[in-house]
């Protein structure tokens, strides 16, 4: 969307034009979406989260101040209403603090197909999940994520190697069972 | 084989960080929806807070019509009532028929004019009410009727003159003037003392008795070789409360407290003073042990037998400790502000006060047998405190108050200059507090 024509659709939007919200949510709906996915367990989670950030975004929007991406600050607010709904949901859970793990065992990456990757990261546990889309998927550094998570650095450093560690392991097996599907092929 | 974890968050990276998956069509129905009703509720709140604030205002007119009415009275004002009454008085007039007058101070609602005209169809004939009469009522009327009181009862200033030409004209009409200028002056007279009565009950007072748990030590030059250490006191006191405004508070009382110090067994000068070996001599001869409140006297004793002396040299030079203690009687001037005035209270105070030393001794921790007295003791000591208290109310006139509060005197209170002791004392006062 060019700039001008985007700005225009925002003002409208900020006016309350149903038109032009919807415009934007066309828009930008499907990558938002692709977001919310990255942070929720199933996909009705993502919907919800994205529900909740649309309606935060036009509620909001005023305060957007045309500099930047917009889709940026798109992402901004969805990854917030994330996190918000983490927060609320791991309020009354106790906070497990772990040590570093250091993991330096070596694999032989190859590819993967997107949906595989995507439900490896959804089936993380909801912290390593967080930190993991945080850091690796959004870049938020650690001092940043240990903010809007409300957890120590070193926490947020071992949660990181935790869910890569999970992750690898079932990158391995995949991995490990395709060879022997194709193994098996040849012969 | 590849160091992985640059490549796995490569992969998932690349995979995810621009996924984009189109959400279920009706979405947008819902989210547009909530939008809309979101913005309903918004626009809801803000008519509710507009009738709400209207509504208010409405009622305020309505019924505090005479409260309004009377706050802006003063004396001058009721001055001009009298003038009028004094006028009608000496005119002659009937007396103000009270029972008639009550009835119209218990009637809030206000009097409109045809009320005004129906009485006056019941008390006087209608062929002697002339037109100007009639402008005279209603212009009394509407004194009764606009909360805009001052202007009216300046305005009223004028009715004397009025009044006399109608008196000249007719009897009838000036009874009808009498009775409902009375009315009002009745009315002006009854809102003012009611006016006072509420600024009286403002300026409340209250009584409070506490008692208090504190730790005292002390700030300033250190003298002597003893080991000093704090001392845990109780003490306690009234103090009456007077409220001065809805925030503002001044507190005065007498209480009572006690300070010191505990000296170790490391108490060096003290022992080589008393416990040596001829304690039984030196203990006779009273001498002078030097802390840092001073120096302290021993009490003087006629040794009377071996068993006493074994008794006294047996506690002094025990491993048991000495108490070095100060009891004095504090009249504090404590300005008291109210930062939450609801069930649960808070308060922060802070003020001066005055101390009276009563009591000045050196005693035995274990025996509590007095050994002596410290010297150069002032008698008047000043000191400040400053306090945040908790209130919980009860009931109206019973509340309870819990003060964790910091004291610190101002003077050191050994007369002698080479001792600089200033007490302080930390401590938590928890009371009750009774309203008048």
């Amino acid at each position: 969307m060019k700039d001008k024509k985007l700005e225009r659709i925002i003002k409208d939007s900020i006016k309350g034009k149903s038109k032009s919200q919807e415009c934007l949510y066309v828009e930008y709906a499907p990558k938002m979406m692709g977001v919310c996915l990255r942070y929720a367990k199933s996909y009705d989670e993502a919907e919800d989260i994205l529900h909740d950030g649309f309606i935060k975004i036009f509620h909001s929007l005023k305060s957007f101040r045309f500099e930047g991406s917009f889709e940026g600050w798109l992402r901004r607010v969805i990854v917030n209403t994330a996190l918000e709904r983490f927060r609320s949901k791991t309020q009354l859970q106790p906070v497990e603090e772990f040590d570093d793990v250091e993991d330096e065992e070596d694999i032989d990456v190859k590819d993967a197909p997107l949906e595989l990757l995507l439900e490896m990261v959804q089936d993380l546990p909801d912290r390593y999940r967080m930190v993991f889309s945080l850091y690796v998927l959004d870049g938020y550094p650690h001092n940043e994520i240990a903010e809007v998570m409300q957890i120590s650095v070193g926490t947020s450093k071992s949660n990181l190697a935790r869910a890569r560690n999970i992750l690898k392991e079932k990158l391995v097996a995949y991995w490990d069972d395709q060879d022997q599907k194709s193994n098996m092929r040849i012969c | 084989m590849l160091n992985d974890k640059g490549h796995i968050d490569k992969l998932f990276s690349e995979g995810l960080k621009d996924l984009s998956v189109k959400p279920r069509p009706d979405l947008w129905a819902d989210i547009q929806a909530d939008i809309k009703t979101g913005r309903r509720k918004k626009r809801l709140a803000v008519m509710y807070i507009t009738l709400a604030a209207v509504a208010s205002i409405a009622l305020l007119f309505t019924f505090s019509d005479g409260y309004l009415f009377q706050q802006d009275v003063r004396f001058e004002d009721v001055e001009q009532f009298s003038n009028v009454d004094s006028v009608l008085n000496t005119e002659k007039l009937p007396a103000i028929n009270d029972a008639i007058v009550k009835e119209q101070l218990a009637n809030v609602v206000i009097q409109t004019e045809k009320d005004v005209r129906t009485k006056q169809r019941n008390q006087i004939p209608v062929g002697s009410v002339n037109s100007e009469n009639k402008r005279n009522q209603r212009k009394i009327v509407m004194q009764m009727v606009l909360p805009k009181a001052k202007a009216n009862i300046i305005s009223n200033s004028q009715l004397p003159m009025q009044i006399s030409q109608k008196v000249t004209d007719t009897k009838d009409a000036t009874n009808s003037v009498l009775y409902k200028d009375s009315l009002i002056i009745a009315r002006n007279l009854k809102m003012i003392e009611q006016f006072n009565k509420e600024d009286r009950k403002k300026k409340e007072w209250s009584i409070l008795g506490q008692v208090s748990s504190a730790y005292s030590s002390y700030s300033g030059d250190k003298s002597g070789d003893n080991s000093e250490s704090g001392l845990i006191s109780v003490g306690g006191g009234v103090k009456v409360n007077w409220q001065t405004n809805k925030k503002l508070s001044i507190q005065t009382g007498v209480i009572y407290n006690k300070f010191g110090q505990e000296l170790g067994n490391g108490n060096m000068q003290f022992e080589s003073a008393t416990f040596s070996s001829d304690v039984v001599t030196r203990v006779g001869s009273s001498p002078d042990v030097k802390t840092s409140a001073g120096k302290i006297k021993m009490r003087e004793r006629n040794i009377q037998g071996s068993e006493m002396m074994a008794s006294r040299a047996n506690a002094l030079s025990s491993s048991s400790d000495v108490i070095q203690s100060f009891e004095a009687l504090e009249i504090p001037f404590i300005l008291k502000y109210n930062l939450v005035d609801k069930k649960f209270g808070l308060h922060l105070s802070g003020g001066f006060s005055t101390n009276l030393m009563i009591g000045n001794r050196v005693y035995d921790k274990s025996s509590k047998e007095t050994l002596g007295e410290t010297t150069g003791i002032r008698t008047t000591n000043f000191s400040t405190s400053f306090s945040l208290g908790l209130e919980y109310q009860l009931s109206s006139k019973f509340s309870l108050s819990m003060e964790p509060s910091l004291k610190y005197y101002l003077n050191s209170i050994n007369k002698d200059a080479s001792f600089n002791y200033k007490p302080y004392s930390i401590g938590i006062n928890s009371g009750i507090r009774y309203k008048f």
